[in-house]
């Protein structure tokens, strides 16, 4: 019966209840189109970062100042920046598979000047571990030559990339032409040559993305003086030994600084030692790295896992970064524009609630001796204001629907109509190049759980005024 | 037995500056079955006793106690508890809901009190309750739809549907023409025999107080004279 009334006192001021169906309409709609966009964007980024750059977990020395994969969110001003070094590798290695945690793949960053066909240009440096990052990372396709390989120096370019380049000097680029990169340390210059090995293209690219050059580690460590091997316990020789016990003053000045006339001293074993590689393969796996990246199994809860891990790991003194973090700007963009749109729609809430408690109050004080008639027949309070909370909840559910169905068509129609976005900045937000948004239950749920909560709490403040209107009123304005 | 017992019951209102005293220490005592007329010119304070006994109002001093329960003790909850399992109110102006039909609104007190009924149970005794008052044929019409008499008759069938010990009826004929009016009081006359239900009823008609077995007049406030058959 209660429920009867609240409909029918809904169907009778057939103006304030067509007022407060538009305004709820309208708020479950804005809130249901921007959750979807905002929602799509933040999978499309998803799929442009975490499919191909960062992973869905980053590990990296805890730092005072905010780092992403290539290097401090802002300009650090003071200090010339250096990456830090990931401490206690192994071990946070060990831990990391222990959890079963076993798509790992470890990767040192920074920037150096890359030469190619005559061109100079700064790029961003990505050492990768072989073959895991390409295991982890099934976004990255190879269009020519092969991937990096374990014990191989080498340079892998985007198809972007190399066809600018071509497109600038007209000159072919192939597999297999040198590739230079300078990096500045202290007051010099640290430069390493390496052959191109390989063209690629990221499946989903985001803005900059065509700019990343992966290259073996052993090449970025030796750029950026970073250390080349694990520290371990060097034999040397006691013949080695005993040439320190020599006569230092004289070093240079003795006879015999170029050696005996009967030493074994050629040009030729020069010429091979100089050739051979500096480190062994197995060194350049135990050498420094920056960063861990950690692919989780889908399905799985990353924040919960990165929750545990910062506590296992913390000891270590390393931090544990989800891919939004290890992305640096242009993602975490989007929680902006997320903050700004709750924001908005937290202020368009607070002037929904206002007007919708403004109606409320005029339909209750016309129904005084109404609501006095029925108290004096003997409703109580919880009748009363629950008369006044269903009247709302009715209003929000029928008004939240009419608002996601046109929120709804009008989506479907946007999304016929297949809008070409035109710069990568936009593709990569949406994870497509054309505007589709996808339209999800969840979200629809969402929206109309807000229109609901909206209606329940314009209810609150007339009900309690309702309540407090005693039965005397229903005599009074008879 | 008295079921209603009133005690120096005194009702003042606020005019801007100035009181104004409606009741002025009202001692009266009611027996249960008794079909009470409350007499007295227009302003002499019928309405407002009418509405402390219905105890939909308080008053400022004074006590009232229905069935021995004071009122004046009681919290919130417990009137509310009191006036819909003790009191029927029939209002001068019908006070009917609009957006209800008429069975509806005979149903609504049996809805909201805790009357155990089931269902049917509840639909049969609200026909039975139409019929006594002779609008079966109207109940499902609107309120809108039916006359003063009609909708005064409904009124009554609502105080009567949660089984009242008492029905107050503020002046239930002014708004009717007097056959009407006569059919009403005769209605009401006729459920106290039946049902031995306690009627208290208010008019500043002389020609309808005959029909009570118990006249209050009141004159300013205060009982002039008390008649009884």
């Amino acid at each position: 019966m209660i429920f009867i009334l609240a409909f029918r006192n809904l169907l009778r001021n057939k103006r304030s209840t067509l007022l407060l169906l538009m305004l709820i309409s309208f708020i479950t709609m804005v809130f249901f189109w921007g959750n979807s966009f905002l929602s799509q964007s933040d999978r499309g980024l998803r799929r442009t970062y975490a499919d191909n750059l960062t992973a869905d977990l980053m590990i990296q020395k805890t730092q005072d100042i905010s780092m992403n994969l290539f290097g401090a969110n802002t300009p650090v001003i003071d200090d010339f920046f250096v990456m830090p070094v990931l401490p206690a590798y192994n071990e946070i290695r060990t831990t990391l598979e222990d959890q079963g945690l076993s798509q790992l793949s470890a990767v040192v960053s920074g920037k150096a000047a890359m030469d190619l066909a005559g061109v100079r240009q700064g790029v961003p440096l990505l050492g990768v571990e072989t073959p895991s990052y390409f295991s982890i990372f099934p976004g990255i396709d190879l269009l020519e030559g092969e991937l990096l390989l374990q014990d191989q120096p080498g340079v892998m370019l985007t198809r972007d990339m190399v066809d600018e380049l071509r497109e600038k000097k007209g000159r072919e680029i192939s597999v297999g032409d040198s590739v230079k990169f300078t990096m500045a340390y202290g007051t010099g210059f640290r430069i390493r040559e390496v052959p191109l090995k390989g063209i690629f293209q990221y499946s989903n690219p985001g803005p900059y993305m065509e700019q990343i050059v992966l290259v073996d580690p052993q090449t970025l460590r030796s750029l950026s003086s970073v250390l080349s091997v694990a520290a371990e316990e060097v034999d040397i020789a006691d013949d080695t030994m005993a040439l320190l016990d020599g006569d230092l003053d004289n070093l240079f000045t003795s006879g015999d600084f170029f050696g005996s006339d009967d030493s074994e001293f050629s040009i030729s074993d020069l010429e091979e030692d100089l050739s051979a590689p500096a480190v062994s393969s197995s060194d350049i796996m135990a050498g420094d790295w920056n960063f861990i990246l950690i692919r989780t199994e889908t399905g799985r809860n990353v924040s919960r896992i990165k929750k545990d891990l910062n506590r296992l790991l913390e000891p270590y003194g390393v931090t544990v970064v989800d891919w939004r973090t290890a992305a640096g700007n242009a993602a975490m963009s989007v929680l902006f524009i997320q903050f700004f749109f709750y924001g908005g729609i937290l202020l368009i809430s607070i002037a929904g609630v206002i007007s919708i408690v403004n109606i409320m109050l005029i339909s209750v004080f016309r129904r005084t001796r109404e609501i006095g008639t029925l108290r004096a027949i003997g409703a109580s309070d919880f009748t009363i204001a629950g008369l006044i909370v269903l009247e709302n909840l009715f209003l929000s559910l029928i008004a939240g629907s009419v608002g996601l169905l046109i929120a709804w068509w009008g989506m479907g129609w946007l999304n016929n109509l297949e809008i070409p976005l035109g710069n990568s900045l936009i593709s990569s937000l949406f994870g497509t190049n054309v505007l589709v948004v996808e339209l999800q239950s969840l979200e629809a749920i969402k929206a109309l759980a807000v229109a609901v909560a909206l209606g329940i709490c314009s209810a609150v403040y007339p009900g309690a005024l309702a309540i407090k209107i005693n039965p005397i009123e229903a005599v009074r304005r008879g | 037995m008295s079921i209603i017992k009133l005690s120096k019951l005194e009702k003042i209102y606020p005019l801007g500056k100035l009181e104004v005293a409606a009741l002025k220490g009202v001692d009266l005592e009611i027996n249960k079955g008794d079909f009470v007329s409350v007499a007295g010119p227009s302003g002499s304070g019928k309405t407002t006793m009418m509405n402390i006994i219905g105890l939909i109002d308080t008053p400022t001093r004074g006590e009232i106690c229905i069935e021995g329960k004071n009122a004046g003790t009681l919290r919130r909850a417990e009137l509310t508890r009191l006036r819909h399992e003790t009191i029927g109110f029939i209002f001068q102006s019908f006070n009917l809901l609009p957006v209800l039909s008429v069975i509806e609104n005979v149903e609504l007190p049996l809805v909201l009190g805790r009357l155990k009924m089931k269902k049917n149970e509840r639909r049969e005794w609200v026909e039975h309750l139409l019929q006594e008052v002779g609008l079966e044929d109207r109940i499902n019409h609107k309120p809108s739809e039916l006359s003063g008499g009609q909708q005064q008759r409904v009124a009554i069938a609502r105080a009567l549907a949660a089984k009242p010990q008492i029905v107050i009826a503020d002046e239930p004929t002014a708004n009717l023409d007097s056959v009407t009016g006569e059919r009403i009081l005769n209605l009401m006359k006729q459920v106290n025999k039946d049902e031995g239900t306690t009627f208290i009823f208010s008019s500043h008609d002389p020609s309808i107080w005959k029909i009570a077995d118990h006249t209050i007049f009141l004159r300013d406030g205060i009982i002039e004279s008390e008649t009884r058959q």
